[in-house]
């Protein structure tokens, strides 16, 4: 405390003031990112039951669908293995929802994150603090990337003994890699919807319709095929569509043809630039939109 | 019928909290008594104030009265109605105003709110918007009447809160705390009102403001640890301590109290600092007579520059101090 | 008005129509909320589709056309399309009154009006039948909205001679689930984090009630165990009217079902709300359960 005693030098020759003198404001403040991430997940482990809740919730949401392509289809259908090139429609619905689980944790966790620091009556604090809030959104979204990891595990393990489906594990380091790439791309896409959270300031309803219209387009438990031109385009835009695709296809199959498989990693290059690109700007925007009318108080 | 609207007889309550592991084990327990025995009649068209600190039990004795809140033994009547046996008999004679602008919705219009609430109180649509703009008329808000609640001020916000309150034309209100966190011309505007268009209700109206159950109430009770202390006229009240008087000093500089407190024929010494200047509320009986040592202390002693002095009339603060040893404001 | 006067006027008109008009303000005052935020009108009438889209996407991706062999064995119909519109018409409004209902008094805790309206002389169940008022109406217009939408858009046909039945069956499934609503209500009073049980409730039922698939497709173990739900019944019932007329098949066995279910679930829901609501009063916990 010896800073702050009566006999430091009061102007900003100190050790005290040399902090604030060296002050620069950044766009993204790492430290900031990794202590806010530390602290989500201190949390998170307080709340082991959440963890297992996430992991068996999506299973009792997608479990309608393979039933329903059960009683349809029965034990196999010629049309699906025609326009998709898998024989197993259970296992190609269930690397599906695994993949999906992290969009869907995106589109929820992100993007709300500012309303739950709100709730917990932490939101002031955080907003007064010299960090960059883009920081802010960083550190939850890894945060919520490991945590949502546990539970799409367990989940893909529960389904696999449930549904008796197996997968091949000799692509797993270029499956991680590509859902690596996919988890960034998310993270911009989650700016976006930060953004347009405060803004609304409706996080629940417009949420829910943003995660539905992304569920539907995406490739989950039905290939691309089967959307109407228009939403294939649409489809191919959002940050999980490639990645849903190519690693059904290194766990199905156990390979990929590397001139496809190269393609993919450069195309979600390209969606990593594109999207936090979009998401940062996205959110600047929105945070001066709201501050211009003095509605950050009411979100 | 007899003559008293309330009637509260033995009231206690003990809030128990229990520390359980695993969800179902218990760990530890923990009791509360909130209220210990009170008993209190409050005669039809009189107001009588709860007067205590934070935490004393005033806010739990009007959620009792007002059903919220279940008795641990003792019940209470509200105009010959059991708060235990009809709770919605006492339910339909009682208006509740809880200082919490939260209590309406704020995504509806101030009229839009009082009608909804009035058609709880078994009004028709045209009589709950008939009464719903006589009250916003007379808390002087029929031009705000379309507006969502979330556009207004806090202050226009309570008066919605105090109107709705009033909306069913109850014999008995329950005020708590109805002015805190009001800008002083909202609170003074609400005090004069319950003054002037209220007094032939009866009240009960808890508050930490001396001045404000000085002003309102009959009479004030005393409310201490879940237990009433005394009970009388604020005039009555102030006889306790008649002797005594409060000196209020002001120092540059931090003095050291406990050379005042030790004196004996002082009640009590506090202090409160800011800015490098300390405010010192002494009281003591005969104080005129023990100014010039307390002086001599401060300034002799302690070599710090008195700036102000004044000996002030004891307030029912000091009548709470000299009955609890503690101040209301604590 | 003379003011005594007023109040004692209003005291005499107690009974069941003063608490009809309560619960029916309630239900006009969420509508009310509900309409001020703009996006929830716009998700209102979006939802049945975008529930159902990616689900006859799925099944068309299987079936590859409007009729499925698999399903006319398990079933009677093999109108794919038509048995899983009309069976999932029934999910909005089972989720409204899981979500909307089980969570009236925790909605009224969060904008801080549950107290007041405690105080005032309406019966404690008011504000949940007031909800459900509400839900039945949003629900019941959203499994409107699916019917007409799927009949326009996707070709689904309907028995006309089923729709009073299945109106009737709605009904009955409505007060079934109020019982299961009412236990819910006692979670969500009781516990933190009683969303997780209402999720897992509402996630479980929905799962085990065969609106996308029959029962068929269970383990005989979950097929028995789903007889308990009334949804199972009801969903069942509902699209049998729907789609076979009165000439439906077990119609007659699951209205018995779901009168008996509707008698056990409704009185274990009342009594367990009543204590519960006492024993949270009793801790004075109104405010902070």
């Amino acid at each position: 405390m010896q800073r702050l005693s009566a006999d430091a030098p009061p102007n900003n020759q100190s050790g005290v003031s040399s902090e604030i003198v060296g002050f620069t404001p950044r766009t993204i403040d790492w430290n900031a990112v990794r202590v806010f991430a530390e602290k989500n997940l201190r949390i998170a482990m307080r709340y082991p039951a959440n963890i297992l809740v996430w992991a068996f919730l999506p299973l009792m949401w997608f479990a309608p669908y393979v039933l329903m392509m059960v009683a349809i289809g029965g034990g196999s259908s010629v049309h699906f293995t025609e326009i998709s090139g898998f024989e197993d429609f259970i296992a190609f619905a269930v690397i599906g929802w695994f993949v999906y689980t992290y969009v869907d944790t995106t589109i929820w966790s992100i993007g709300q994150n500012f309303r739950w620091e709100q709730f917990s009556g932490t939101l002031e604090p955080l907003f007064v603090a010299p960090v960059p809030r883009t920081s802010i959104l960083i550190g939850a979204a890894i945060s919520d990337t490991v945590s949502t990891s546990i539970s799409a595990l367990i989940m893909l393990g529960t389904s696999c003994i449930i549904f008796g489906v197996g997968y091949a594990v000799t692509a797993i380091v270029p499956i991680i890699l590509v859902l690596m790439m996919m988890v960034v791309a998310l993270f911009g896409f989650g700016f976006m919807i930060a953004g347009l959270i405060i803004v609304f300031k409706d996080p629940s309803v417009l949420t829910e319709l943003i995660d539905n219209v992304v569920f539907a387009l995406s490739p989950v438990s039905y290939p691309i095929q089967v959307l109407p031109r228009a939403a294939q385009v649409a489809a191919y835009a959002l940050p999980a569509t490639i990645a849903i695709m190519t690693i059904r296809e290194l766990a199905i199959g156990g390979a990929a043809e590397v001139v496809s498989f190269l393609s993919t990693i450069g195309a979600l290059g390209l969606l990593i630039v594109a999207f936090w690109v979009l998401g940062l700007l996205c959110f600047r925007y929105a945070e001066r939109w709201t501050k211009k009318r003095g509605s950050m108080g009411g979100f | 019928m007899n003559n008293l609207t309330v009637e509260i007889d033995k009231l206690s309550k003990t809030f128990v909290s229990v520390k359980r592991r695993a969800v179902v084990i218990p760990t530890s327990k923990k009791e509360v008594e909130a209220l210990k025995s009170v008993s209190l009649d409050i005669p039809r068209g009189n107001v009588y104030g709860l007067l205590g600190p934070n935490g004393a039990g005033k806010t739990t004795l009007v959620k009792t009265l007002a059903t919220l809140v279940l008795p641990t033994s003792g019940t209470a009547r509200v105009l010959d109605h059991d708060i235990l046996k009809q709770p919605e008999y006492v339910r339909a004679v009682i208006g509740v105003c809880q200082g919490n602008e939260r209590s309406i919705y704020w995504k509806l219009s101030a009229r839009e709110n009082l009608v909804f609430f009035g058609k709880l109180y078994r009004m028709t649509q045209s009589e709950a918007k008939e009464r719903a703009d006589e009250l916003l008329g007379m808390m002087g808000l029929l031009e705000k009447a379309d507006e969502k609640a979330e556009a207004l001020s806090h202050g226009m916000r309570m008066k919605i809160v105090f109107a709705r309150a009033l909306l069913h034309d109850p014999e008995v209100l329950l005020l708590d705390e109805p002015t805190q966190g009001l800008d002083p011309t909202f609170a003074t505007d609400l005090r004069n009102h319950i003054k002037r268009e209220l007094s032939h209700k009866t009240i009960l109206l808890t508050t930490h403001y001396m001045h404000e159950a000085d002003m309102l109430c009959d009479k004030i009770a005393l409310i201490n640890e879940g237990e009433i202390k005394s009970l009388g006229t604020p005039h009555e009240l102030k006889e306790d301590v008649r002797n005594y008087d409060s000196l209020h000093i002001r120092v540059v500089g931090i003095p050291d109290i406990n050379p005042i407190k030790a004196m004996p024929e002082v009640m009590s010494a506090s202090s409160t600092s800011r800015n490098g200047h300390a405010e010192l509320v002494v009281t003591a009986q005969d104080g005129y007579d023990l100014a010039h040592r307390i002086l001599n202390v401060l300034h002799e002693d302690q070599n710090l520059k008195v700036e102000h002095f004044e000996v002030k009339e004891p307030t029912l603060d000091d009548v709470f101090l000299k009955l609890t040893g503690r101040r209301i404001e604590d | 008005m003379t003011q005594s006067s007023f109040n004692q006027e209003l005291q005499k008109r107690e009974g069941f129509r003063s608490e009809l008009c309560a619960a029916q303000a309630i239900a006009v005052r969420i509508w009310r909320v509900e309409l001020s935020y703009p996006l929830s009108v716009l998700w209102f009438i979006a939802m049945p589709f975008v529930w159902l889209i990616p689900m006859l996407l799925t099944g068309n991706a299987v079936s590859g056309g409007p009729e499925s062999v698999n399903l006319e064995t398990l079933t009677g119909t093999s109108d794919w399309v038509s048995y899983v519109a009309i069976g999932t018409a029934v999910l909005g409004l089972t989720m409204s009154l899981m979500w909307g209902t089980a969570n009236a008094f925790r909605r009224e805790q969060n904008a801080g009006t549950l107290e007041t309206l405690m105080t005032t002389p309406i019966k404690k169940g008011t504000l949940i039948w007031g909800a459900l008022l509400h839900n039945i109406q949003h629900g019941g217009l959203g499994v409107v909205l699916q019917l007409v939408g799927s009949m326009l858009l996707f070709g689904v046909s309907l028995n006309i001679w089923g729709i009073l039945p299945a109106l009737a069956i709605i009904a009955l499934m409505v007060i079934g689930m109020q019982g299961i609503v009412l236990t819910l209500v006692c979670v969500v009073l009781l516990a933190k984090q009683g969303w997780m049980v209402i999720e897992f409730l509402a996630s479980g039922l929905t799962l085990l009630a065969p609106m996308a698939y029959p029962l068929a497709v269970f383990p005989p173990i979950i097929q028995y165990i789903a007889t308990a739900s009334p949804l199972t019944w009801s969903v069942d019932a509902f699209r049998n009217f729907l789609i076979f007329g009165l000439a439906g098949p077990a119609a007659n066995q699951a209205v018995a079902a779901l009168l008996i279910l509707d008698t056990i679930y409704l009185l274990i829901g009342m009594v367990l709300f009543k204590r519960t609501e006492k024993y949270v009063r009793s801790k004075g916990a109104l405010t902070q359960f």
